[in-house]
């Protein structure tokens, strides 16, 4: 009776959609592979859509066993790095929300010294930490647009579905991000 | 020890078991509901993994005892799956004599 | 900035334009120095962020996170299940194994053949029914297009071999499909392996 496992070497150099197939059939090992491979792009995601480290690191949780129950049903393996960022889209704009009908946050922009993401440059000044700042200065509403399309490379259809808003009110929402944040970076030059 | 922790004890200690697996599969899930953080050190006695159930067959006392396991690979499953009815039967003949039994056993993993 | 006048286009026709590189003005941006400086301001914006993004990610590869091996250790207790597979026994007996669990024999068996990694497995057929024939489907990569001579058929061998000893499935056949997929391209910013 064969035991044996692929050692975890050659599961690390196989394809997302092979990973994807086993994981959908209850292979551990594939999963964590996968959630290995793209958990730091899901991590630095949730943290750009919400307000804390802690916060953010439980919508990764939450998404990835949202995935494990899934992944049997994904058509497409392939695409499951697209899917798992889909996942923490949803799961972190879900939360945002549950957060406000507890009435702890307004809807106003968050204060600029509370930075959403890891100030993670040592060099001050730099123009990602001038991002960075002008970032945590928008409003929450555009704010989540502008990470959706950059970070999660969403479409406006996407963006809106995700958010409960119309493909127009994505892109007005995100044409005045992106004004805001090309002005600071240039003051900023 | 209650009769479900004893036979689970039993069972773990068969030849080709590997592993007793906790009754209810979406067990993760419900933690999570709750809102209980399980580490590693967490004792696991603490969910249900056999489960004793009383039913009433044809008029006679019946226990029904449910159970999943994994099997090392050494006993092929089939076999294993029996012999573990057979010593689920003997042992609650023992414990609880005069109860018909339906053992209910199940294999979740091979050869883990 | 260009002093001329204001050519009178928003910011919102070109922040559309960066995304779908087409525009009823595509005609005007082109020509008109304060929309292509504008445009450049936009793209420059989109390179930081792409920057910004490679930081994050790499930052968050090297934090520890503890949840995740836990959360990894439950789901390993955690089998999926599928169709419950029945086994012959005492008359009260209720014994079974399941789909999962075949499904992941049959993947181990074909692991441990060497050189390739096994995808999608699946038997179709009434597994629930005994004595049912049921079709073994399993999906081999062929990570560089070479499917290995006579693996297919030693493959065959190997899993009729494993379920019969650990199942009582009537396997009618097992069917193999090679399919092609390519390995990953390393990205820039992520550790293949890396820690979460």
């Amino acid at each position: 009776m064969t035991r044996s496992n692929p050692p975890a070497h050659r599961l690390a150099d196989a394809p997302d959609a092979l990973l994807a197939e086993r994981a959908g059939d209850g292979d551990v090992a594939a999963f964590e592979t996968l959630a290995r491979r793209h958990g730091p792009l899901m991590r630095a995601y949730s943290r750009r859509l919400m307000s804390s480290v802690a916060e953010a690191d439980d919508v990764v949780q939450e998404s990835l066993i949202t995935a494990w129950k899934e992944i049997g049903n994904l058509r497409d393996g392939a695409a499951v790095k697209a899917w798992l960022m889909r996942i923490v889209g949803h799961r972190a704009v879900d939360a945002g929300r549950r957060r406000k009908s507890h009435g702890t946050i307004t809807d106003q922009p968050e204060p600029i010294d509370k930075a959403p993401g890891p100030e993670q440059s040592a060099v001050t000044g730099s123009a990602r930490q001038a991002l960075s700042r002008a970032l945590a200065g928008l409003p929450e509403e555009q704010r989540r647009c502008w990470i959706l399309k950059e970070y999660g490379g969403q479409s406006y259809e996407e963006i809106a579905q995700t958010l409960g808003i119309s493909a127009a009110s994505v892109r007005g929402r995100l044409a005045r991000a992106r004004t805001t944040l090309v002005t600071e970076l240039e003051e900023w030059r | 020890m209650s009769l479900e922790e004893e036979i689970r004890e039993l069972v773990l200690g068969l030849e080709g078991v590997s592993i007793v697996y906790a009754a209810d599969p979406l067990w993760l899930t419900v933690l999570k509901q709750v809102g209980a953080a399980l580490s590693p050190g967490d004792d696991p006695a603490q969910l249900p993994f056999v489960v004793c159930q009383m039913e009433d067959g044809d008029g006679r006392a019946t226990m029904r005892v449910q159970i999943r396991i994994g099997s090392k690979g050494d006993v092929p499953a089939p076999a294993l799956a029996r012999s573990v009815a057979a010593a689920i039967r003997r042992f609650i003949a023992a414990a609880r004599p005069g109860l018909e039994v339906v053992a209910a056993v199940e294999i979740a993993a091979i050869g883990v | 900035m260009n002093p001329t006048r204001d050519c009178g286009r928003r910011i919102w026709d070109l922040s559309d334009f960066l995304d779908t590189g087409a525009s009823p003005d595509a005609e005007h941006i082109a020509h008109c120095p304060q929309c292509q400086a504008r445009l450049a301001g936009l793209r420059s914006l989109h390179a930081a962020a792409l920057e910004l993004l490679e930081d994050d990610v790499a930052s968050a590869g090297t934090e520890e996170s503890g949840w995740l091996e836990t959360m990894l250790a439950n789901l390993r207790l955690e089998t999926r299940a599928g169709r419950s597979i029945p086994l012959a026994g005492d008359p009260s007996d209720q014994l079974s194994e399941t789909e999962g669990a075949v499904i992941a024999l049959v993947r181990n068996i074909g692991d441990s053949l060497g050189g390739v990694l096994i995808g999608r497995c699946r038997l179709d057929g009434d597994v629930t029914v005994p004595g049912a024939p049921v079709e073994v489907n399993v999906n081999v990569s062929a990570r560089y297009g070479y499917p290995l001579p006579g693996l297919a058929e030693q493959l065959r061998e190997a899993v009729v071999a494993g379920l019969l000893v650990e199942t009582e499935l009537n396997v009618a056949a097992v069917n193999v499909a090679f399919t092609d997929m390519r390995a990953p391209i390393a990205e820039p910013g992520t550790e293949e392996g890396g820690k979460l």
